[in-house]
């Protein structure tokens, strides 16, 4: 029985494994109900209503992929990542920088026909500063600068002292200091104009089911834990959009939305996740597409506690990676390394940085000088990672064979769960650790000022540093000169990596699959998008 | 019989309230913050502590308990941590006919299925027929769901690559896309139950009172149909319990690689978001379901063999 078992089994697998490699060589037909745009937004099962409610976000890429297809704000960011009239068809700055003007285009309407006035912008803004969202963290964060909403949250007051309306399609805005990306925060969709008329007919939280905003699409079916369906909005200024149809389908696990692409059941799949071990297959097709992320993978080495409060150490931890094998061979290609904070595509990049590069002579060099010749006397350190996280997973093994080849120090691997991970980097409880960020809005100062000036929130590895400091203040104020802020971002971003502040591993990819029967897609640094959603067509 | 199932109902009552206590201790000792959870990649004091008020995890882990165990009394599990501001029994209702239209059908088939191929096992040794359905039983067994699964996408995938009918990868709604996650949750069970009945059966057919019906000369399918399989068919009805345990962990593994919106779904996601109060309230509707079936299982039990007490 055992060798006809045997036998019945060898069949089977040699069956899968034949027909697998079949499909491999295949294509994906081009074929699709016509006019109908099919994507799969992977790694969430269900959007709730708070999902799709601006101000509440709190998902990220899953919900901003949709809410962008449905709301609109006063400005956008456009295919270049420049900030571009939305709502508003121009404005003006004034008072130092502190207060805009905005227009708003005069015959803007919801995707329902209701006129859209300076009022709708200034109850939205009112509304997102409510103690409903006091606990909504992007809202938080994007219009902390408006004066008067704090106020609002605390329930002292009911509208945002800093929002006027001067007319019918005339807005003021005022911030407490001169914010260079005050636009940038303004283009996410936590800022995006709101319909009163609906949330007071449905409730605060069900109105999203029935979503109409200025952006190029509606909601026209909610489908919980399968799929949502947006119809064209008639009244989108860019004009009514080609596509009779936008459907995204909810998919948890990014393998999934791979078969569905593979046996034509999807037009784009990869908008959030792309199945790491699909890659290699992925790129054979030609409707696959890649290109750079805004993202940086970075250890922030605990500069609180020895050894890691020595910039020799640091240095020579980062000098003793082999990012490029560790990106090609040992992480499938996901990912580009990195030499830098700022990833390629970001406004202010710099591709002349001096830093990060693979170089063990030197690293033992810096090894030695901070007293440790040979790894002789290193104390036992440790690398905290995520076990839910494959990528980081890999990663520490392969970071930990590194410095043991190239230092010669013994790193231990300290795998925690999620959430147990997050509370270590919270109480500063780590001396190495992974951390994976990803652009609020493409400006430097989400990855430096942020990040790195002394006493911020997200400033895990307690970098200080009063030079860049004082420099990433500076250009955080300067208001509409941005070549001017890059080049003191560019000094500042130097300082930092001369310190070591980051050990900066890669940067991210955005790796899709678009049916070429759908034109009119793009890839820029936030992912999949369109110059313009009026004229993608689908087949 | 009456007297049983009140005690059943009884016992019913402590195995929810362990579950309860159980969860809620695992749950809140389990390291991970759900708060951190929600804020994400922001760090924020100051939103960090709002937050833990307003799901009122500041308060001591007592507070929380009594305040759990009195909402559960009145019907209330609680408001989701993930699903913002929805309440954990609307994601229940929204979750359980998924799962109960995936969920039956495979149970159903298990015996459907299962017992056929174990009798023809058992009565055709030797035969091609007993290669097969053993040789089938033994490798549905032995391959878990989760290998199993991706081994039928893959085949899928290539009929449809090279031009054959195929059936949907993933989805629900039709009964297309049904087809292949009932298979793959029905198969263990299938296999466990034709390898049972198998077993059961031959041990039966050596007996006394099987010789004696072929000494009288009754045909063979009489033997089995009306003396056989009535005792042979015991250990299968045992197995009718754990068999409803079986498919609640299978439906953990399918609906998660068909994407299909659950209770298992549910359940994976829960850990995954720390929604607490989501997880305590499924972990509880499992139990009850568990011990429930057991109950059934006892009371059919007693009617196939009268010498079998139900208060014993």
């Amino acid at each position: 029985m055992t060798t006809t078992l045997g036998r019945l089994t060898s069949v089977l697998v040699l069956l899968a494994v034949a027909l697998g490699g079949c499909g491999g060589s295949t294509q994906s037909k081009a074929s699709g109900p016509a006019g109908i745009l099919r994507l799969s937004d992977e790694g969430i099962p269900d959007l709730t209503p708070a999902d799709l409610d601006p101000p509440a976000e709190t998902l990220g890429a899953n919900s901003i992929a949709v809410m962008s297809l449905i709301d609109g704000g006063l400005v956008r960011l456009d295919a270049n990542l420049h900030i571009a009239p939305d709502g508003a068809s121009s404005w003006s700055v004034g008072n130092g920088g502190r207060t805009y003007t905005f227009h708003i285009r005069p015959h803007l309407r919801f995707a329902d026909g209701t006129p859209v006035t300076a009022a709708d912008f200034a109850y939205s803004l009112d509304r997102a500063f409510s103690p409903r969202y006091a606990g909504a963290a992007n809202a938080q964060a994007f219009l902390s600068h408006i004066v008067g909403g704090a106020a609002v949250t605390a329930g002292k007051a009911k509208s945002v002292s800093g929002v006027r309306v001067l007319g019918r399609d005339t807005l003021q805005i005022t911030t407490d200091k001169p914010v260079a990306v005050f636009l940038d925060e303004l283009a996410n969709p936590v800022a995006a104009v709101v319909p009163r008329h609906l949330i007071q007919r449905y409730g605060p939280e069900a109105w999203t089911e029935h979503a109409v905003g200025t952006g190029p699409f509606y909601v026209k079916d909610l489908q919980h834990g399968k799929e949502i369906d947006l119809a064209p909005n008639p009244y989108y200024w860019r004009g009514k959009p080609a596509l009779k149809e936008v459907r995204i389908l909810f998919v948890q696990n990014p393998d999934t939305a791979y078969n569905l692409y593979r046996t034509g059941s999807l037009d784009v799949m990869g908008m959030v996740q792309f199945p790491s071990d699909k890659l290699a297959e992925g790129r054979k097709l030609s409707a696959f597409h890649s290109a750079p992320y805004l993202f940086t993978e970075y250890l922030p080495p605990n500069e609180r506690k020895p050894p890691f409060n020595n910039v020799h150490v640091r240095r020579a931890f980062s000098l003793a990676i082999d990012r490029t094998a560790l990106v090609n061979r040992f992480l499938g290609g996901q990912y580009v390394p990195a030499n830098g904070i700022l990833p390629p595509g970001m406004p202010g990049y710099n591709s002349h940085l001096r830093g990060e590069q693979f170089n063990p002579t030197q690293a033992q060099a810096e090894l030695a000088r901070a007293g440790y010749p040979g790894g002789k006397g290193f104390p036992s350190v440790s690398l905290s990672f995520s076990g839910g996280d494959p990528g980081q997973r890999a990663s520490a093994q392969v970071l930990q064979r590194f410095w043991s080849k190239y230092l010669h120090v013994s790193v231990g691997l300290n795998q925690m769960e999620q959430g147990a991970y997050n509370n270590a980097l919270n109480a500063e409880n780590f001396q190495l650790a992974f951390i994976s960020w990803g652009m609020d809005y493409p400006d430097p100062q989400d990855f430096l000022s942020l990040q790195l000036q002394t006493g911020v929130g997200n400033n895990n590895a307690g970098f200080s540093n009063a030079r860049f400091d004082a420099l990433t203040k500076q250009a955080d104020t300067m208001v509409g000169q941005n070549a001017a802020r890059y080049k003191l971002y560019r000094q500042a971003e130097q300082i930092a990596l001369d310190q070591a502040a980051w050990i900066v591993l890669y940067w991210g990819r955005t790796d899709v699959l678009i049916n070429p029967r759908v034109h009119g897609l793009i890839l820029n640094g936030g992912g999949l998008t369109a110059p313009n959603w009026a004229s993608v067509t689908a087949g | 019989m009456l007297a049983f199932l009140l005690r059943r109902a009884l016992g019913l009552v402590f195995v929810l309230f362990g579950v309860l206590t159980l969860t809620f201790i695992v749950g809140h000792l389990a390291p991970g913050d759900p708060v951190l959870t929600i804020m994400g990649q922001r760090h924020d004091p100051a939103l960090y502590h709002r937050l833990r008020h307003v799901y009122g995890l500041d308060q001591p882990l007592w507070q929380q308990y009594l305040a759990y165990i009195g909402g559960v009394l009145h019907g209330n599990f609680g408001i989701s941590y993930h699903y913002t501001d929805t309440p954990v029994s609307t994601l229940l209702l929204r979750d359980t006919p998924a799962t109960l239209q995936l969920g039956i059908p495979a149970l159903l088939l298990g015996p459907l299925l299962g017992v056929p191929l174990g009798i023809l096992a058992a009565t055709r040794q030797g035969k091609p027929a007993y290669t097969v359905s053993t040789g089938l039983a033994l490798l549905l067994y032995s391959i878990p769901t989760f290998v199993l699964a991706p081994l039928l996408l893959a085949i899928d995938i290539s009929l449809y690559n090279s031009g054959y009918p195929s059936l949907p990868v993933a989805g629900w709604g039709t009964l297309s896309e049904a087809v292949l996650p009932i298979l793959v949750l029905a198969a263990p069970n299938v296999a466990y139950l034709a390898r049972l009945t198998r077993t059961s059966l031959l041990g039966v057919l050596h007996e006394d009172y099987i010789r004696t019906a072929r000494a009288k000369g009754l045909k063979g399918r009489i033997i089995i149909g009306r003396h056989a399989l009535r005792l042979a068919l015991l250990p299968v009805v045992t197995f009718l319990g754990p068999s409803l345990a079986l498919i609640i962990t299978g439906t953990f593994v399918v609906e998660n690689i068909f994407n299909i919106p659950g209770i298992g779904f549910a359940v994976v996601n829960s850990i995954f978001t720390r929604d607490y109060p989501l997880m305590q309230a499924l972990a509880i509707v499992l139990a009850a379901s568990v011990v429930i079936m057991n109950t059934l299982t006892d009371v059919i039990y007693s009617m196939l063999d009268p010498r079998i007490e139900l208060a014993a």
